[in-house]
């Protein structure tokens, strides 16, 4: 009897584990169409909704209820963030994590675009720029005396539709019954994995250099 | 001594997993203009090829088992670095005297300095300002395995360099990450990792053994795209 519950303790726990999460290539899909049909907010940036940059540790999210954009290299939900007047030199952290199952994943890669006080552009940096770290997309921009006269920071998904596939290494554990005992036996096996370039994500913003405008 | 060689391996497995804190700080090219001349370190010490399994089947039975699974991965670690010949493949020189190349090309001035054998890790920024005159201290820690998942998956190529360079006036970080090349792992690897390897895959030691010029030019082929990313990530414009 013992060994029945925990058998359905443990196959509950699997299920758990698994979880409901909608595979990447869906999300993908749907918040791609959803742009296709998405109400642009505005003619100019400048008439865009702003949020100061926030000082502390931040977790967002680009959603399909995001503010929509027709920019020069295709239209994209977005956000943007005012800079705090320049007065030392900082950095922002800009990290979109893939969210998904282990074989099918999505990911926001952020396009950014820095602005002046006139909303002109200054820097952009696409794609091509981020660096990937475990589920982890990320790029670093430095604002530097050169950079003080830019007050906006444009983050938005990139419009290309692409999915890149990778072989990942998975360790697990499987339960083994012995009688009325039972041990964990790691396993080790390897997933293929695609990771696809959705318009929607979840980010997080790490500023560095801004402590004292944090505290107060 | 068994325990040792588990706690080595332990910390190899952890390391190279990235499940270890990577310390980082990216470069910052505008507020390093200062930085004209680069020393980079290259440390003595002999080169191992580590061959490694995730979940070793030993690893399941206790202190017992963990202790079989160091001693099993310790043997094919000999066996892979005999084959592979570190001598003849060098990961960390041709790192080293590539990295240099790169950033001659990127406008730095480069001298390469050979570290003492066993020279503490904490101290080499120190020796090196004592040693040598330049505007920044480079220092990297490179390492290339073979990675199997488990017993039942092929071994892949796996290349992990680690990097830290430092203001030779002040101390302050300027550039500190690991990059990793080949096998991945799950989401929860702190470096950056850049794909590759595919090709290269063996079913077990022996066959890493008799390919051992392919088994090689694997791990070349990391050192190569690792090189890549750190130029990348120190240019200049």
């Amino acid at each position: 009897m013992k060994l029945k519950q925990t058998k359905i303790i443990a196959a509950i726990a699997a299920v758990a584990l698994i979880g409901c999460q909608t595979p990447g290539s869906q999300v993908a899909k749907q918040s791609h169409e959803q742009l296709v049909t998405a109400t642009v907010c505005c003619k100019t940036i400048g008439e865009a909704k702003v949020r100061s940059l926030p000082m502390q540790d931040t977790d967002l999210e680009l959603s399909v209820a995001s503010q929509a954009f027709n920019f020069e290299d295709g239209k994209a939900f977005f956000e943007v963030f005012q800079l705090p007047p320049y007065v030392t030199p900082y950095s922002i952290l800009i990290g979109s994590r893939a969210a998904g199952t282990t074989q099918d994943r999505s990911v926001m890669a952020p396009r950014i675009t820095l602005l002046d006080g006139n909303f002109q552009p200054t820097r952009h940096f696409d794609e091509r720029t981020l660096r990937q770290r475990g589920g982890v997309l990320e790029r670093t921009v430095f604002i530097n005396p050169d950079d003080h006269a830019e007050r906006y920071l444009v983050l938005y998904g990139s419009p290309i539709e692409s999915s890149h596939d990778n072989t990942i290494g998975v360790v697990g554990v499987t339960p083994i019954f012995v009688g009325p005992g039972m041990f964990i036996m790691p396993t080790g096996s390897e997933i293929k994995s695609s990771l696809h370039y959705s318009p929607t994500g979840k980010y997080f913003l790490h500023i560095e250099g801004l402590q004292q405008f944090a505290q107060k | 001594m068994l325990v040792k060689k588990l706690l080595v391996l332990f910390v190899a497995l952890l390391v190279l997993s990235g499940c270890a804190t990577v310390n980082r700080q990216a470069y910052n090219k505008s507020a390093a203009l200062q930085i004209k001349k680069i020393v980079i370190a290259e440390p003595s010490d002999e080169e191992t090829i580590g061959a490694l399994m995730l979940a070793h089947p030993g690893t399941g039975f206790g202190l017992i088992g963990g202790l079989i699974a160091a001693a099993d991965m310790q043997a094919k670690t000999t066996r892979v670095t005999a084959a592979i010949d570190p001598q003849k493949t060098q990961l960390r020189h041709r790192f080293i005297t590539d990295l240099s190349l790169n950033l001659n090309k990127q406008g730095y001035e480069t001298e390469v300095v050979q570290l003492d054998k066993g020279v503490d890790q904490k101290n080499v920024f120190s020796v090196l300002k004592e040693k040598t005159k330049s505007d920044a201290i480079l220092v990297a820690y490179v390492r290339g395995s073979y990675i199997a998942a488990g017993p039942t998956t092929p071994y892949a190529p796996y290349v992990s360099v680690s990097v830290k360079a430092e203001a030779a006036n002040d101390g302050k970080v300027l550039y500190e990450d690991t990059i990793s090349w080949g096998f991945t792992f799950d989401n929860n690897s702190q470096a950056i990792h850049l794909p590759g390897g595919d090709n290269y895959r063996y079913d077990n030691i022996a066959a890493i053994e008799s390919s051992p010029d392919q088994a090689r030019e694997a791990l070349l082929s990391g050192i190569n795209a690792v090189t890549a990313q750190v130029t990348d990530d120190l240019k200049k414009n």
